[in-house]
């Protein structure tokens, strides 16, 4: 089977064949293996580390530490 | 089983906002001097310009685009309206043979020039199509270049007072309705209606939703975008006039990193960054809850560079629970 | 070795507002092709994506080779041993072939035991042995992007086929090939079957389905109805399972009567010399005028160019006598022309916008409040009058347009482009993905709209669709038109000899 170059971008609108652009999220998104599961565990362990800093930059901003 | 999972979500999807009102009630239980009027008004002074920037980058964040040269173009703006606001008596006024001028003109150059900006930024995008990241970040740097040339990289002060009265000042002198907070719920209730109740608000959320659609819908992508960031560059304008009025001065230095704010106030208000989505209110309580936290981190004297590191991780979470909403929908 | 390799037993799955799956069952056999059939709606790419960890499953449970599993997520599913190739392609036209197919598992050495980088050498090498042992003639270092349609989705189907895949999901595979490139998909899967692996296969072309599969298990409305040997049926059994109830008539009676002329097209040529080149016809009032042709025919390119979305070089487009200088959509549009697009996901619906914006958002100027505002209760009326006119089911008109059926999405775009009364209505395989009742539905809207004297332009690769419902057909290969078959004359030779005319 031949392979077949007709590109058929015409210069006003990308090809959505090549176009790359659109749909970067959604394929970012497809290739991470991320699921709610995981997302959930990566926010809650965020949220550990945001009451980290506010606990320890108070303490070492009143001198405590 | 449903009511659970909807509690369960709401409580999520607003996990942002909530643990930061509750890490405003808990340094009031701590410190009950916390909830005073200065505060109070500190945080509706700081939120009304905060807000006016925010809603000025969410029509670029609706259309899956974003506008990092906001906090330099608030910077520049300051710095200008600061120049032409100087006392006519003071000592190291920039330009000492210009007398003082209205208040309204330097506003009007002041918009005007932001307002080109935004322009310029718009037509990179949707005629040289150049991502928005990519466009904005160079325009940052021009913009900023701007600004040392324009103020010599010097701080300009001895502004007048019938322009810092503009931040001090309230309405019949009514400590509830400041200046700067009715101007801010004006901007809000008009960008409000202009999102909700004008094609151009529909066109901006279709081009969000799929620009594809959009065209082939008729939509004029160009001219929408275009819009959005002019819109933009006049909502920069005019928080750097309030900018300028609310410290007293300018220097260069003004509104570094307001980008990144401003985009966090968003994405914690709820507009996606996957576009398409996005309501005035939301950004309203996104900045608000945002300043609330730093009042609070400052009243409760916590460590500058950790105050720092506190926003980061903020803006993190914001995004990841916007992520996260949008694979829960699959 | 067991009766089934794969069992999906009591699988359950709702969105807001939809139950999509109930109590669904699936038993694959070892080495078979099991076909999945049902209305877009019936649940099938549901299933599927429950089965490959792109959705969980909130009841139901998975017996893989006798014992049960859980499946987290699409990296997991491959590592079992199940791939899926799907429906929508997400290729990455930048890079090579054999990236695409190795994308995110690309064989890797270690610098010093340490460092660990990409085997070009050997990825290259898999590849070619992969291409070849499929009898596909691809250079693997070539860009994906240099491929056509047809060819990235045989690349598709490649990349299931790397993974070692015992049970390979395939989601309409046939949508964008040609004849030829079935039958070479056919082999594909034959020898597939050979090696042992189960092959579950989504589609809505029945005579493949019945040439190519040993089994057939039918959906309808997310429940399970049944599975028989692909022998023992016929297409019209199909249909009848699928539909619950007898179809006689797949097409609408027409009763349109096409009047004079209203559009005339001339040496309609696009600046690309590989698309678009001489296009002439005409169109009359009144009239459907079918557009057949292979895949790379240039049929979509040809009418987005009419309507703006494309250069062209040159030809004219006369419209009640005036030539229109058709430059963006919107002048399109003015002069009530519409167009519904191929890709209803890509360039047709604002996914995450309501079924209400949905219709509105290309006729806004008309509900204006002092030229500013936007009249809500006028745009609501409106809306729901197209619900209830082209029977929309929809929980509500806030709904978000893509938790809707594709047959319902494809009417919510219709009514958007009714709301500004066009009288040339372009369509594009509008019946594509959509199942056989919706599928009526859509017909007799065609048919009412060409009787009440509006003109229909209707792309569609489905043949007997064009039979049945054009007037006159227009048939396209390589981008030139190579002749019009009228009404009487239709049959599917005569089609077939014109579209393949030019093609190598």
């Amino acid at each position: 089977m031949e392979q077949n170059n007709g590109n058929r971008w015409d210069g006003k609108r990308p090809d959505p064949i090549t176009q790359v652009k659109e749909g970067w999220y959604e394929k970012l998104l497809a290739r991470i293996p991320l699921t709610v599961k995981s997302l959930n565990i990566i926010i809650a362990i965020l949220f550990l580390l945001l009451i980290a800093a506010l606990v320890i930059g108070t303490l070492k901003g009143n001198g405590i530490l | 089983m449903k009511e659970k999972q909807s509690v369960g979500n709401f409580l999520l999807n607003n996990a942002m906002i909530i643990f930061m009102i509750g890490a405003a009630i808990v340094v009031g239980i701590l410190r009950p001097t916390f909830f005073s009027m200065y505060n109070f008004k500190n945080l509706i002074s700081n939120t009304a310009v905060r807000f006016i920037i925010a809603v000025g980058v969410s029509g670029c964040l609706i259309t899956k685009g974003t506008d990092l040269s906001a906090g330099r173009t608030v910077g520049l703006a300051a710095c200008i309206a600061a120049t032409f606001m100087q006392a006519a008596d003071y000592s190291s006024k920039v330009y000492p043979n210009l007398g003082e001028l209205p208040m309204l003109l330097v506003l009007l150059g002041v918009i005007f020039v932001s307002v080109l900006i935004g322009l310029l930024n718009g037509l990179v995008i949707s005629l040289l199509n150049v991502p928005p990241f990519i466009a904005t970040l160079g325009m940052q740097t021009i913009v900023y270049g701007a600004c040392l040339v324009f103020t010599g990289a010097q701080p300009i002060g001895g502004l007048r007072k019938d322009y810092t009265n503009i931040s001090s000042g309230s309405i019949f002198n009514i400590q509830l309705l400041p200046y700067l907070g009715i101007i801010a719920l004006v901007i809000g209730v008009i960008m409000w209606f202009v999102y909700n109740k004008t094609p151009h608000g529909k066109y901006m959320y279709a081009i969000g939703g799929n620009e594809n659609s959009a065209e082939v819908s008729g939509i004029n992508t160009v001219k929408t975008k275009l819009v959005i960031y002019m819109t933009a560059g006049l909502m920069y304008g005019i928080a750097g006039f309030l900018l300028g009025a609310k410290s007293g001065g300018a220097s260069v230095n003004m509104g570094m990193g307001y980008e990144l704010e401003a985009i966090a106030g968003c994405t914690i208000g709820g507009v996606s960054t996957n576009g398409g989505v996005g309501r005035i209110s939301g950004i309203l309580i996104g900045v608000l809850v945002f300043e609330l936290l730093k009042i609070a981190m400052q009243f409760m004297g916590v460590e500058t560079s950790y105050t720092y590191i506190v926003q980061g991780i903020v803006i993190i979470i914001a995004v990841a629970l916007d992520i996260r909403k949008y694979v829960a929908k699959r | 070795m067991q009766e089934y390799v794969l069992e999906m037993k009591g699988v359950c799955k709702s969105f807001p507002g939809v139950k999509a799956l109930d109590q669904v069952e699936l038993h694959l056999r070892p080495g078979t092709v099991h076909a999945l059939m049902g209305e877009n709606g019936a649940g099938k790419s549901t299933l599927m994506k429950c089965l490959f960890g792109v959705y969980k499953m909130d009841e139901g449970e998975i017996i893989y080779n006798g014992e049960h599993v859980k499946i987290e997520n699409p990296f997991d599913a491959l590592q079992k041993g199940i791939a899926m190739v799907h429906q929508e392609l997400q290729p990455i036209p930048e890079r090579s072939i054999a990236e695409n197919i190795y994308c995110g598992r690309y064989p890797e050495t270690k610098i010093l035991g340490l460092i660990r980088t990409v085997n070009h050498k050997k990825m290259y090498e898999q590849t070619d042995a992969l291409l070849k042992g499929l009898g596909l003639n691809y250079d693997a270092k070539a860009k994906l992007g240099s491929l056509s349609v047809s060819q990235m989705q045989l690349v598709e189907i490649a990349k299931a086929v790397s993974a070692n895949a015992k049970i390979v999901i395939m989601d309409e595979p046939t949508s964008s090939l040609t004849r030829n490139e079935v039958e070479v998909l056919f082999s594909i899967i034959n020898r597939l079957k050979e090696q042992g692996c189960s092959i579950i296969y989504i589609s809505h072309k029945m005579e493949e389905i019945l040439q190519i599969s040993d089994e057939v298990t039918i959906m309808r409305d997310g429940r399970y109805i049944g599975t028989w040997p692909s022998k023992e049926l016929t297409t019209d059994m199909i249909i009848t399972k699928m539909v619950g109830r007898e179809l006689t008539n797949l097409f609408p009676k027409r009763e349109n009567v096409p009047g004079e002329v209203i559009l005339k097209v001339e040496d309609f040529t696009s600046i690309h010399p590989k698309s678009f080149r001489n296009v002439s016809f005409e169109l009359r009032k009144g009239e459907i005028l079918g557009v057949s042709g292979l895949v790379g025919a240039q049929r979509t390119e040809l009418m987005e160019g009419i309507f703006g979305l494309r250069a062209s070089e040159r030809g004219t487009i006369t419209y009640l006598g005036k030539k229109l200088h058709i430059t963006r959509p919107k002048v399109a549009i003015e002069n009530g022309i519409a167009l519904l697009t191929e890709d209803r996901r890509g360039s047709g619906i604002f996914g995450v916008l309501s079924v209400s914006d949905n219709i509105s958002v290309a006729s806004l100027q008309q509900y204006l409040l002092f030229r500013v505002m936007l009249n809500d209760r006028k745009i609501a009326n409106l809306v729901q009058e197209n619900v209830k006119k082209l029977s929309i089911k929809t929980p509500s008109i806030k709904t978000q347009i893509q938790s809707l059926s594709g047959g319902n999405q494809q009417k919510v775009i219709i009514s958007r482009w009714l709301a500004n009364d066009p009288d040339v209505l372009i369509m594009d395989e509008p019946t594509r993905g959509i199942d056989v009742g919706a599928k009526y539905e859509i017909y007799c809207i065609i048919a009412e709209l060409a009787k009440q004297g509006k003109s229909i332009i209707m792309i569609s690769s489905e043949m007997p669709e064009l039979i049945g419902m054009a007037d006159r057909i227009m048939v396209m290969c390589d981008g030139r038109v190579t002749g019009f078959v009228d009404g009487k004359d239709m049959n599917q030779e005569i089609i077939m000899e014109l579209a393949t005319r030019f093609a190598s």
